[in-house]
C-alpha cells in the first residue's frame, strides 16, 4: 500500500543508503542514570563496592512497571554521583568501573515465550528495561500496561486515559530525517526476521491489537519485512520519510487509523494507536525469549566528518563515540536527537542512556540563532504546522505571557516537531515559546489544585 | 573544550535560512522594471517622487523608532518598501512636500503606532496615499488628467478609468486591451506599467515570498464583479479584461494587497481576502465618485482581517471524525 496522507511539513535532505553498523567496544567506566524517561527514577538494588556481570540488574523500576536497570560492562560498582540533564533536572547515577572481562549473566532461555501468559510477559519486558523512546519516553511495560487497564476511567483534564490498543505501528525509519540508525537496523535486518516476528507477536498477546502495520520509508528496500507482512497479513505503508514530521508518532497513528489523534500532553497512544520504532520491537523479542535485558543502543552520529551509526553500550561516554565517529572540528553545539527535535546539551560530558537516539554535532559556524524578530505574520508556519495550528499566533500569545489565550488556541496539542520555527523568517524560538507556554499553564494548573 | 563554548536552545536545530528581509529586498527587486518604466515615461520627475517617497519614509521610520525608544531596524527594508510601492500609485509631477506628507503619515500612524513592523493592521503605504486622496485641497493633483497635462508620450493621454466615469463604456473605443496591458496610459508612476508589475508579481509568486491566493482572487474577484455589472448593462459598464489592466488593478492584486502583517495568512482567509478585494475594486469604480478603488478596497478589507484570521483548518485535535463520534455515543450508551 502506498499512500500519500501528508500534505504538510517540511521538505528536509535524507540520505539514502544508511552506512554500515559501526561497534564501539564496551568502555572501562560507565555511568548510568536512574532516571529513564518520565516517571520516578528506579531504586538501586545493589550496594557500592559489589562486583556485576553483564545483564545484571542494578537497580530495580520505581513503580509496578517501571524498567529495570542493567549493568552494562562487568565489574564493580564503585559510586553513585549526581548527574546533570539536559532538561536541568539532577539525577543519581551508578558508575560501574570495569574488569575487562565482559562476562555475562548466565543465560535463561525459553523457547515458547509466546505460551506465556500476558501478565508474564508484560513482567519479563519490564524486568528488560525494555523503554519507548519518542516524545514522551516511558518503561514499555507502563504504555501498553496502561492500555490494559479497564475502560472508563477519566483523568481531571476530563480525557479518557485508558483505550485498548487496536493497531501497533512499526517504524523502520527514524522520525528525524537525519537520523538512520532505524533504518541501518531495518538493513542489517535482511531475512532474518524471526526476531521481529516474535516481538510483533508477543506486543499483539499483550496488548490484543487487532492491526499491526509496518511504515517504512519509500526509499527503503526491505523484502525481509515485507514478506513477514505478507505471511502474516500485516499492512505496510511506504511514507516519503524526507517529508517531516511525517515519521512522528500522531502522523503515523493518522495514517493507520484514518483518525485524527488527540496530540495533547503528548498521549498518542490513548488513542488506540501504538507507534513503536523498530529496535523495540526486537529489544521486547528478546526480553521475552532470552530474557537478554536492553544493554547496548543504536545511535546516529551526525557530524561534520559525515554521519555513521554506532552500536555502544550504555553508559559510554558520548565524548567517545564522538571521537570514534571521527569529531575533530570545533564544537559549537551538541544535541542529543536528531537536529530537529533534539535536546541541547552543554556538554558531551554525558553518558549513552536510553533515551539517546543520535547525536548530532554542529560546528560553531553551523550554530544558528534565534533572531527572535517580531512575527510578521506571512503565514509560512501555519502552513507547515502538521497539527493545523496557528504557530505564529500562539508564539505571540506566549511571547507577551497571554498563557490564557495559548490556551485555548490549542497550544498542547502542539507536537514541537519544530517546522515552524525551522521556516520563520523572523528567526523566532517558536518551540521554545510553546514549551515555555505549556509549562507555565501546567505549574498554575499544579499550584490550584 | 569548554562546556562554555556550547551552545543550548530547544529544537529545531537547523533553521531554513529564511530571512524578515527577503520579503523586502525581494519587492524592491520586483518592481524594477516598473521603476524603469516610470522613468522612461515620465523622466527625472519621477525620479524625484520616488526618491522623496523612499528617503522621507526611511527618516521617518528612524526617527520613530528613536522617539519610541525602540531599535532602529530600518535596514529591514519595509520602510523603504511602503515608501516606493506609494510613489509608485502617485502621478509624476506630484509636489514634493506632499509626497512627504503622505509617506511620513504612513509610517508614523499607519505602522509605527501600532507597534512596528508586523503589528500594523493596514498597509502603510496605502494609508499615505488615501490621506492624499481624501484631503480636499490635494485631491486634484492625484487627478491624472490634471495632473499630467503638460506630458505626451505618444498615446492617448486620458485616464481610462476617469474616461469610464465619465462616458461609460462607450467611450472606451480609443481605448486597445493590449496596449493598455502594455503600460501605454497614464496613471501612477509604476501602477500603470502593467506587464512590469505583472512580471514583478510573478517572480515574488516563484520566490514563493508571496502566495498565490490573494493575487489570483484578487484578479478573479474584478472579473467576477466586472461580469455581473455588464449582464446587468454592457453598455454602461466595462468589461473584465478593462478593468483588469487599467489603474491600480495588477499593482494592488501583487504587491499593496499582500503585505504580510495585513493580509489573513490562511488559504481560505486570503481567496476570501482576495475575492473581497477584487469585488469591491469593481463596486468603488462604478459607484463612488473616485475613479479607481483598489487602495480603498484593500484598506477596507484589512480591517477584516482579524475575522478572516478565524477562517482557518481545525487543528487536528478538535475535529472528531465520525467514527469517533459514533464510538463514543456506542460507550456511552452501554455505560448508562
Amino acid at each position: 500500500m502506498d499512500i500519500s496522507f501528508f500534505s504538510r511539513g517540511i521538505k528536509l535532505s535524507r540520505r539514502v543508503k544508511p552506512g554500515k553498523i559501526e561497534r564501539i567496544p564496551p568502555p572501562g567506566r560507565v555511568v548510568l542514570p536512574l532516571q529513564q524517561g518520565s516517571g520516578p527514577p528506579a531504586e538501586p538494588s545493589i550496594e557500592i563496592g559489589e562486583a556485576v556481570k553483564v545483564g545484571q540488574t542494578i537497580a530495580r523500576g520505581a513503580s509496578n512497571s517501571g524498567a529495570d536497570l542493567h549493568a552494562s560492562i562487568s565489574g564493580e560498582v564503585t559510586a553513585i554521583e549526581d548527574l546533570h540533564f539536559p532538561n536541568g533536572t539532577t539525577v543519581k547515577a551508578l558508575v560501574i568501573e570495569g574488569d575487562g572481562k565482559d562476562t555475562w549473566v548466565e543465560p535463561d532461555r525459553d523457547d515458547k515465550p509466546l505460551i506465556a501468559s500476558p501478565g508474564e510477559l508484560l513482567e519479563r519486558i519490564r524486568c528488560g528495561g525494555v523503554i519507548r523512546e519518542g516524545s514522551d519516553t516511558k518503561s514499555l511495560a507502563e504504555v501498553i500496561g496502561e492500555a490494559m487497564s479497564p475502560r472508563g476511567y477519566l483523568s481531571p483534564t476530563g480525557s479518557a486515559v485508558a483505550k485498548p490498543v487496536r493497531h501497533i505501528a512499526v517504524r523502520f525509519s527514524d522520525q528525524d530525517p537525519h537520523l538512520d540508525a532505524l533504518a541501518a537496523l531495518t538493513a542489517t535486518i535482511g531475512d532474518e526476521t524471526a526476531e521481529l516476528d516474535l516481538g510483533v507477536k508477543v506486543l499483539a498477546t499483550i496488548t490484543g491489537a487487532e492491526q499491526i502495520h509496518f511504515v517504512l520509508d519509500n526509499k527503503q528496500e526491505a523484502p525481509g519485512v515485507d514478506k513477514l507482512a505478507d505471511d502474516n497479513d500485516y499492512s505496510v505503508l511506504h511514507v516519503d520519510a524526507a517529508n517531516y514530521p511525517c515519521l512522528s508518532s500522531p502522523m503515523v497513528a493518522r495514517a493507520v487509523s484514518g483518525k485524527e489523534p488527540d496530540t495533547a500532553f503528548k498521549r498518542v497512544h490513548e488513542n488506540g494507536i501504538l507507534v513503536l520504532d523498530v529496535n523495540t520491537v526486537l529489544e521486547t523479542a528478546l526480553a521475552a525469549r532470552d530474557r537478554r535485558p536492553v544493554i547496548s543502543r543504536l545511535i546516529t552520529v551526525g557530524s561534520l566528518a559525515g554521519a555513521g551509526v554506532f552500536e555502544a553500550r550504555l553508559g559510554t561516554p558520548l565524548a567517545d563515540i564522538a571521537s570514534a565517529a571521527g569529531q575533530k572540528e570545533k564544537i559549537g553545539k551538541v544535541v542529543l536527537g536528531g537536529p530537529m527535535k533534539g535536546l541541547a546539551h552543554h556538554t558531551l560530558d554525558f553518558p549513552l542512556t536510553k533515551e539517546i537516539s543520535g547525536i548530532t554535532l554542529f560546528a560553531q559556524d553551523q550554530v544558528t540563532m534565534a533572531v527572535n524578530d517580531p512575527c510578521v505574520g506571512c503565514g509560512l508556519c501555519a502552513m507547515v504546522c502538521p497539527i493545523r495550528l496557528t504557530p505564529g499566533m500562539l508564539s505571540r500569545y506566549c511571547e507577551f505571557s497571554s498563557w490564557d489565550l495559548a490556551q485555548e488556541a490549542h497550544l498542547f496539542s502542539c507536537i514541537e516537531c519544530g517546522c515552524c520555527a525551522y521556516v520563520c523568517p523572523a528567526g523566532r524560538s517558536m518551540v521554545q515559546f510553546m514549551v515555555q507556554g505549556k509549562s507555565e499553564l501546567l505549574s498554575t494548573r499544579r499550584s490550584e489544585s | 573544550m569548554k562546556a562554555a563554548d556550547l551552545t543550548v536552545s530547544t529544537g529545531s536545530h537547523w533553521h531554513s535560512g529564511a530571512r524578515i528581509t527577503d520579503f523586502s529586498y525581494n519587492t524592491l527587486l520586483a518592481l524594477i522594471p516598473a521603476i524603469a518604466m516610470g522613468l522612461y515615461r515620465y523622466g527625472v520627475c519621477a525620479a524625484g517622487v520616488i526618491g522623496t517617497a523612499v528617503a522621507s519614509a526611511m527618516i521617518a521610520e528612524a526617527a520613530m523608532q528613536k522617539i519610541l525608544g525602540k531599535p532602529v531596524r530600518i535596514a529591514d527594508g519595509s520602510a523603504a518598501v511602503s515608501g516606493l510601492l506609494l510613489a509608485l500609485l502617485l502621478p509624476a509631477n506630484t509636489p514634493a512636500y506632499m509626497v512627504v506628507v503622505a509617506s511620513v503619515i504612513g509610517i508614523t500612524i499607519g505602522k509605527l503606532c501600532f507597534g512596528g513592523l508586523g503589528a500594523n493592521p493596514l498597509s502603510p503605504a496605502l494609508v499615505g496615499w488615501a490621506v492624499l486622496r481624501i484631503t480636499k485641497p490635494w485631491a486634484g493633483y492625484l487627478d491624472f488628467d490634471l495632473a499630467l497635462i503638460n506630458y505626451d508620450l505618444g498615446f492617448s493621454m486620458q485616464y481610462p478609468l476617469a474616461v469610464l466615469k465619465a462616458s461609460g463604456s462607450s467611450g472606451l473605443q480609443d481605448f486597445n486591451t493590449w496596449n493598455l496591458f502594455l503600460g501605454n496610459q497614464t496613471g501612477g508612476i509604476g501602477a500603470s506599467a502593467i506587464v512590469c508589475v505583472l512580471g514583478g508579481g510573478l517572480y515574488m509568486i516563484a520566490r514563493g515570498l508571496v502566495r498565490w491566493e490573494i493575487p489570483l482572487c484578487f484578479l478573479l474577484g474584478v472579473i467576477i464583479a466586472s461580469c455581473l455589472f455588464r449582464l446587468v448593462d454592457s453598455a454602461a459598464y466595462a468589461g473584465p479584461l478593462f478593468h483588469i489592466v487599467t489603474g491600480n488593478v495588477m499593482i494592488g492584486a501583487f504587491f499593496l494587497s499582500t503585505d504580510n502583517s495585513s493580509a489573513p495568512i490562511n488559504r481560505w482567509g486570503m481567496v476570501a481576502f482576495g475575492l473581497c478585494c477584487g469585488m469591491i475594486t469593481v463596486v468603488l469604480r462604478v459607484w463612488s465618485v473616485y475613479p479607481d478603488g483598489v487602495v480603498f478596497a484593500c484598506l477596507l478589507m484589512s480591517l477584516f482581517v482579524p475575522l478572516l484570521d478565524k477562517l482557518k483548518a481545525t487543528p487536528i485535535v478538535v475535529r472528531p471524525t465520525r467514527a469517533q463520534i459514533t464510538r463514543k455515543t456506542v460507550e456511552g450508551g452501554a455505560s448508562s
